[in-house]
């Protein structure tokens, strides 16, 4: 039995070294929520349409740890330069893995091809150059900071550690921390409905890390597509696979 | 001519729209329906041309015998079939002209089967569409064939004589017109033995079955040809046009172009900003009513509305104070 079921706790093992970051991390797992809600105690974000991965950096080193995958560094290259971005040092980011197509939006075709270990061969054995169309890049969005200069958070509020995440990180193209929004989270489905998003992520602000089972720490709240009134470019927007 | 073409290349011929390339009879019991094809697809491959690299000149492919050395004239050539390794019949054209050809030129229905092959029914290959129009006189017919086709969900088998063969093809409605598809003959098809292809006996998990499913129910939605394009063909194209007016060639970029991920927290914004003055303004009668009747929120968990208006319900981004921790370091 290699398969596990989400609710159990993964595993996640690290490389024995002499690190100030845990060997193993047991991430804390969102709760399905059955709907969108206001709530001024929750900060509401997309759920983006990637893969959730710990992103450690430790001595200007880039580790990344995702579920279910050995070594995902080997198909994202480019997670290395994370490293410039973080202005801090022992580091592990709760963060979700997408890959962008040519026109910036993310894909899961695209994601599934790197994640099956084509993308770095196929692409770059391409003639041609064609490699840059048909591999995408790789982005990061974080959502949570878990370690900083070697030492848990876990016991700060997600807030602080949101605040903190802010203040760490250097926005760039492809890595950032996540847009979010305090309080309306039905108005916040509507929106990403709008966008095609399939769902919300709902982190109460006064929660401390848990490992586990998030229970109301952190929701994951499915949003329904619902054609709505919006002008006429979000219409567009909407068409975006998601 | 033509029907000595035995390699089937078809020559170069360019097909257009404006000229039909069959004309003949559809054949149904005894009924007839003249009718004219036109190919229904346009190939839009690239061709190049081979230059003799220093001067840039076409080059010219010759006939050439190893044998004696030499280069001779299409003249000189006669059609080999080679039957066995290196071992060859000379088929001259009265060989050809033996062979009994069809030339009535009619599309002859032999049977109605369902539109959509059955699942236990091979596949049906197509090698070439084609509209098929009705002349004058037949236009009645043609439109109850129609009718009747796309009412009962079937399509015609038929076999057809196009270039003096005969091919195999299936006679589809297609909105306001029927499309002639011909299809290869079944011994064409190259069987699936060959191929090293999972047992029948894989052992599927239920889990795995179901993680399946999930990801197609994901990725479920209807067909519309429109969302996709020749992206290969286009950014040669463009590689092209750009040689041709000397500009250099804008290199395919691996890495993003800036601002991707920027760009979607912008749409992001956007998009809830707008949702909501939408929603702002739809409360504000709703809000009046309630707070004539003096009504607060739930206090609860969850309550269903937010109690202060979305403003001040600002972005996180900044708020939270560094750490001292931070600091020494």
């Amino acid at each position: 039995m290699t398969r596990r079921t989400t609710g159990e706790p993964l595993p996640l093992q690290f490389a024995p070294t002499a690190s100030r970051l845990p060997e193993r991390i047991v991430p804390m797992r969102p709760t399905d929520g059955e709907g969108p809600f206001d709530d001024p105690r929750y900060f509401f974000e997309p759920w983006w349409p990637g893969i959730r991965a710990f992103v450690l950096v430790e001595d200007g080193a880039v580790r990344l740890r995702a579920e279910a995958l050995g070594d995902p560094t080997a198909a994202f290259p480019e997670l290395a330069g994370v490293a410039e971005l973080v202005r801090s040092d022992g580091v592990v980011l709760d963060a979700t893995l997408m890959v962008l197509d040519a026109r910036g939006r993310p894909s899961r075709t695209l994601l599934e091809r790197r994640l099956a270990g084509e993308g770095g061969s196929c692409g770059s054995g391409g003639p041609g150059g064609r490699a840059g169309t048909s591999r995408g890049s790789a982005a990061l969005v974080a959502s949570d900071l878990l370690y900083l200069e070697g030492t848990s958070l876990a016991a700060l509020p997600f807030g602080e550690r949101r605040g903190e995440l802010a203040a760490l990180l250097s926005p760039s193209s492809w890595c950032l921390a996540g847009r979010g929004f305090i309080g309306d989270g039905t108005t916040v489905a509507t929106a990403l409905g709008a966008l095609g998003f399939r769902a919300l992520s709902a982190r109460r602000l006064d929660a401390p890390l848990r490992p586990g089972p998030a229970r109301d720490a952190w929701y994951r709240v499915p949003v329904v597509a619902a054609p709505r009134e919006l002008p006429p470019f979000l219409a567009v927007l909407r068409r975006l696979p998601l | 001519m033509p029907a000595h073409d035995l390699t089937g290349t078809g020559g170069g011929t360019r097909p257009t729209m404006a000229r039909s390339m069959w004309r003949g009879a559809i054949q149904f019991g005894l009924v007839t329906i003249p009718v004219r094809l036109y190919l229904a697809t346009d190939s839009k491959g690239i061709a190049f041309n081979m230059l003799h690299a220093s001067c840039l000149n076409r080059i010219q492919m010759k006939t050439y015998c190893p044998f004696h050395d030499d280069v001779i004239s299409r003249g000189d050539t006669v059609k080999g079939f080679e039957y066995a390794k290196d071992q060859y019949v000379v088929i001259t054209d009265e060989d050809l002209a033996s062979v009994p050809l069809k030339t009535v030129r009619s599309i002859e229905i032999e049977k109605f089967v369902p539109a959509r092959p059955a699942e236990d029914e091979p596949v049906r290959f197509v090698k070439q569409a084609y509209y098929v129009e009705p002349e004058p006189i037949g236009k009645k017919a043609y439109a109850l064939l129609r009718e009747v086709l796309a009412e009962q969900g079937l399509a015609a088998i038929c076999k057809v004589v196009i270039k003096d063969r005969e091919v195999l093809a299936a006679l589809n409605p297609h909105a306001n017109a029927m499309v002639l598809e011909t299809l290869h003959w079944p011994d064409e098809i190259r069987a699936t033995d060959e191929l090293d292809l999972p047992a029948d006996d894989v052992e599927i998990k239920p889990a795995e079955r179901k993680m399946a499913a999930q990801l197609i129910s994901a990725m479920t939605g209807g067909f519309d040809p429109t969302e996709y394009r020749d992206e290969y063909r286009q950014a040669l194209e463009a590689v092209i046009e750009a040689k041709v007016e000397g500009r250099a060639i804008a290199e395919p970029d691996e890495a993003p172009v800036g601002g991707q991920l920027v760009d979607l927290m912008a749409a992001l914004e956007a998009s809830v900003n707008a949702a909501r003055t939408a929603r702002a303004n739809r409360d504000e009668e709703a809000a009046a009513e309630e707070a004539v009747a003096g009504r607060t929120a739930v206090a609860g968990r969850r309550p269903k509305k937010v109690v202060p208006a979305a403003e001040d319900a600002e972005q996180v981004e900044a708020p939270a104070r560094k750490l001292v921790r931070r600091k020494s370091a």
